[in-house]
């Protein structure tokens, strides 16, 4: 379980954490579901880290 | 609102040297310029492949491919554009359009980056910041807004 907070740019309001030297902002929908909103952060993890380590970063 | 001339975008309409803001079709309006650009860049297309990724576009960094005039970010104080690449996963089928730039930035100061007429939001991106900061969107599908032709160019439009 990801702690998380909110940050609202607009119309959109953002789910948003940090871990260790990254601070991510992740974008969610109306209706979605805790579980759903779990995933969508897990996915960014997930993802800024496939793209980094193929980066060598 | 767009113009479509056979599949091609139509970005800009100019009469002589003079630019038009707005076309109409009798009283509707079917076509306006849109804000003005904050940065445009021009990318060459590269290609770089690890695994299951393949990656059209340009990344400057240690994933060296392709190249990018002018990569200097306007609205972020003169950083360098790390990346902007469509990197597609055959592990899953999905496409990420990827944005790099490079110093901690603020997820603020631009609306849409428009690639080769591709829009994406920035209010749509899942936006991390550290050293590098990047802006993601990954959808399910093969379109890249990059194309998947080695040495063609791309415009990239900031609004």
């Amino acid at each position: 379980m990801i702690d998380y907070g909110t940050r609202q740019d607009g119309d959109v309001l953002f789910a948003t954490f940090t871990l260790g030297e990254l601070y991510y902002e992740v974008p969610t929908a109306t209706g979605q579901t805790e579980e759903e909103i779990q995933d969508a952060l897990q996915g960014a993890i997930d993802l800024y880290i496939l793209i980094s380590s193929n980066r060598g970063g | 609102m767009t113009i479509l001339v056979g599949s091609t975008n139509i970005t800009d309409i100019q009469i002589g040297s003079t630019a038009i803001n707005s076309v109409y079709v009798g009283a509707n309006k079917v076509w306006d310029r849109g804000p003005a650009a904050l940065d445009t860049q021009t990318v060459t297309v590269g290609l770089d492949t690890a695994a299951t990724l393949s990656l059209y576009g340009f990344d400057r960094d240690i994933w060296i491919h392709g190249s990018i005039t002018d990569g200097t970010c306007n609205f972020k104080s003169g950083a360098l554009y790390d990346a902007i690449d469509s990197m597609y996963n055959s592990n899953g089928g999905t496409m990420t359009t990827i944005l790099y730039i490079n110093g901690s930035q603020t997820n603020a100061d631009w609306t849409t980056m428009t690639i080769a007429g591709y829009a994406y939001q920035r209010t749509a991106a899942s936006y991390t910041q550290g050293s590098v900061t990047s802006w993601t969107w990954q959808v399910v599908s093969s379109v890249s807004a990059m194309g998947t032709t080695v040495g063609a160019t791309k415009t990239v439009v900031f609004t």
